[in-house]
């Protein structure tokens, strides 16, 4: 008897919570679902021996492009004051030149790719906003790196809007250097830095792991 | 027995009903995301969370800093890289990463007492745990069975950390020749630290000066690649690095 009515609590509780959570957990699962796919898809390409790193690069920015608003990106890391001051031009070609630098950036991380796992923890929701920490483990469990998704509900769905990796943010990082460049030089010399760098940007003198 | 299972299907009801007023009531979206404006109010309150840092950071040194930065660029690119590189070409990575853990392994004193001295005794017991384990069947830290097989991780502090814990904030920017990026804070836990690494121990300084240098180098050797990647995204890398390390120390005083 007393197990029984153990049982049935349990039951009644988890009764419980599964409606809860179907009620509210919907966003968090969603992100997570998409987030960890995402990541699925990008480690098998990575492993993949079939395709040449050139080709490994363009699918997964493929597969990543659609989770990030981008837009959104741009403007957050020029800031509304210095937003504000651009014209609709100007502010189409930063936004372009911008997202152009942020993907070489991910594209060049990607050489790091080591057979490293990825460990998603507990989404964290706030009004319109899903934190989603995970860790990326490596190999032999040393070099964990501590990864913070930050995804926004967006009018196109959840979007990623920034993330923190080991606490660095990429927006704030951007942010201040931006900032910096535009307290004594002009907009314009900002866009041809940019520029100039996502000229520059193929990376040829990336140093996968194996050569180290 | 009865009662405990009250209290818990009370907890469960409150669980419920507190997912449940906390569940997301979205309104019509406002704002495109897109659209060239800062209108949406949304976009606004997700701003607010990047405000604060970005742009008056008090930096006096900032001319030297900036100087300093580019020195050790060059000490980086033309000295430490090509002789990592070398180095990396003779000595096996198996080799390598043995070596720098055996260096983390004897900087224990300064995880152990920075742990103590921010009271969080559990951490500090792991950090004895893990010294007494890898220095033994490790073989004086050349390998980690502790984190291998009893699955404890090291706990890293250090005495900036402890004055950061302590509500100290950074101060202003210093980068050092060689150490790179710091603050004034952590500039003084260094000097702390330093009589904590048994390494400073040895009675000739050249011989304890050659070990520093060599352990630095051997930890580049595992990491080169990193600062060029980093370097690669920077429009201005001075303010990037300082910026990297600020966030990153900060993170680390929180945990």
């Amino acid at each position: 008897m007393k197990r029984f009515k153990q049982l049935f609590f349990i039951f009644l509780g988890f009764c419980l919570v599964s409606t809860a959570g179907t009620a509210i957990g919907n966003d968090t699962t969603t992100v997570k679902e998409m987030l960890v796919s995402k990541v699925n898809q990008v480690i098998t390409i990575l492993k993949r021996k079939d395709i040449t790193d050139r080709e490994k690069k363009e699918q997964v920015v493929k597969i990543i492009t659609p989770m990030f608003d981008f837009n959104l990106m741009a403007k957050l890391c020029l800031g509304k004051r210095h937003w504000m001051e651009l014209s609709t031009e100007k502010q189409k070609e930063f936004t372009k030149l911008f997202v152009k630098r942020l993907k070489n950036s991910y594209i060049d991380k990607l050489s790091f790719y080591n057979g490293q796992t990825m460990k998603y923890g507990t989404p964290i929701s706030k009004k319109r906003i899903i934190l989603m920490p995970s860790t990326i483990v490596s190999k032999d469990n040393q070099d964990n790196i501590s990864m913070l998704y930050k995804f926004w509900h967006s009018p196109k769905g959840w979007k990623i809007y920034d993330i923190e990796i080991e606490g660095i943010s990429i927006i704030k990082t951007y942010r201040s250097q931006f900032n910096q460049v535009l307290r004594n030089k002009t907009i314009d010399y900002l866009l041809q830095e940019l520029r100039k760098s996502s000229i520059e940007k193929p990376v040829k003198d990336s140093c996968s792991p194996k050569c180290q | 027995m009865i009662k405990r299972q009250h209290v818990s299907i009370i907890l469960l009801f409150l669980l419920g009903f507190f997912l449940l007023s906390t569940s997301p009531i979205y309104a019509a979206d406002t704002g495109e995301s897109d659209a060239s404006g800062f209108e949406s109010s949304d976009i606004a309150a997700l701003e607010k969370d990047f405000e604060n840092q970005s742009s008056n950071v008090f930096d006096p040194l900032s001319g030297y800093n900036r100087i300093m930065t580019t020195v050790n660029d060059k000490i980086y690119f033309w000295f430490l890289k090509p002789v990592a590189q070398g180095y990396n070409y003779v000595v096996p990575e198996i080799v390598r990463t043995s070596i720098d853990r055996c260096f983390t392994n004897a900087l224990f004193p300064v995880r152990f007492v920075n742990n103590l001295l921010q009271l969080k005794f559990k951490r500090a017991g792991i950090e004895i745990s893990r010294f007494v384990v890898n220095t033994t069947v490790g073989i004086g830290g050349l390998t980690d069975p502790a984190m291998a097989w009893l699955d404890l991780h090291p706990y890293d502090e250090d005495l900036g950390q402890t004055l950061g814990y302590y509500g100290l904030g950074g101060g202003f920017p210093i980068v050092w020749p060689v150490f790179g990026p710091s603050n004034v804070r952590d500039t003084v836990g260094m000097v702390g630290d330093f009589f904590l690494d048994p390494i400073n121990y040895i009675d000739n300084m050249y011989i304890s000066t050659g070990i520093q240098t060599y352990k630095r180098l051997n930890h580049t050797s595992l990491h080169i690649g990193e600062y060029e990647s980093i370097k690669k995204d920077s429009v201005d890398l001075y303010i990037l690095l300082r910026d990297v390390y600020e966030q990153k120390r900060n993170k680390d005083i929180e945990e």
